[in-house]
């Protein structure tokens, strides 16, 4: 399975919890990446086109508000275990970077204690 | 809603084709209309840049592009087939290879680079998302 790409990633994680037409896509998304991600209509529409032929978003219902139509979208079951998978394998990512992290410090620490011990006087 | 705004919205989405403007040109509106802040009277020039481009995108079928890799490959072919029929348009009508010609070759290359630099100006991220 190829990884979600991260705009990708967070539009899924935006419609896990609610349905939301465009417009709360994008707030949802600059919320769930705390600013980093700012999606545009450009981009965001391509992207439901895709995830709706792929079967992950589907249309939950249109409304007119104020004169304007709104879409609201919906993560399917499919869309679900796909955002899933894809979490697993970002967290096993971070975990196994963590552990290298971790071992980088032990050997770091170990390295100074020996330089430490080669310069004091004997 | 400021009847300028929307006009420069409705301008901006003419860009899309047709059939695309019709699935989706009202909703896209409706965003665009609810993003801008309050006092706003026309587009600014990203949200013009990111609709040409999504066109262009549209247009050019590279929303099924995932990379510039794959872009370059899309675009050689269309500069190729340019280049191959401005020579042979040159060969039937005897003038040959001529300073006009050359002209048209450059063009057909700039359709190429202009492709590549549709995929590259959105940035990877953003470009993955249409695409991913």
């Amino acid at each position: 399975v190829t990884p979600l790409q991260e705009p990708t990633f967070l539009v899924l994680a935006a419609l896990a919890g609610e349905a939301l037409h465009g417009y709360g896509i994008i707030q949802a998304v600059t919320e769930l990446s705390e600013g980093r991600v700012e999606l545009r209509p450009g981009t965001l529409y391509p992207a439901l086109d895709r995830l709706t032929a792929d079967g992950l978003v589907e249309l939950a219902r249109e409304e007119v508000v104020d004169n304007r139509l709104r879409r609201y979208y919906r993560l399917t079951d499919r869309g679900a275990t796909r955002l899933g998978e894809d979490m697993e394998r970002q967290r096993r990512n971070a975990e196994a970077a963590a552990a290298q992290l971790a071992a980088r410090a032990a050997s770091a620490t170990s390295s100074s204690r020996r330089r430490a011990s080669r310069v004091a006087p004997a | 809603v400021n009847p300028s705004l929307e006009r420069g919205y409705r301008r901006l989405l003419r860009a899309y084709p047709r059939a695309y403007r019709r699935h989706r040109g009202e909703e896209m509106l409706a965003t665009l209309l609810e993003a801008a802040p309050p006092g706003r009277s026309r587009p600014t020039r990203d949200e013009a840049a990111d609709l040409l481009a999504g066109a262009a995108r549209e247009r050019l079928g590279l929303h099924a592009v995932p990379n510039l890799a794959a872009g370059l490959r899309l675009a050689a072919p269309i500069a190729l087939t340019l280049a191959a029929a401005t020579s042979v348009g040159g060969w039937m009508l005897g003038t040959g290879p001529s300073p006009s010609i050359g002209l048209v070759l450059a063009v057909a290359w700039t359709v190429a680079v202009a492709a590549r630099a549709i995929v590259a100006r959105v940035g990877p991220a953003m470009l993955a998302l249409a695409c991913w």
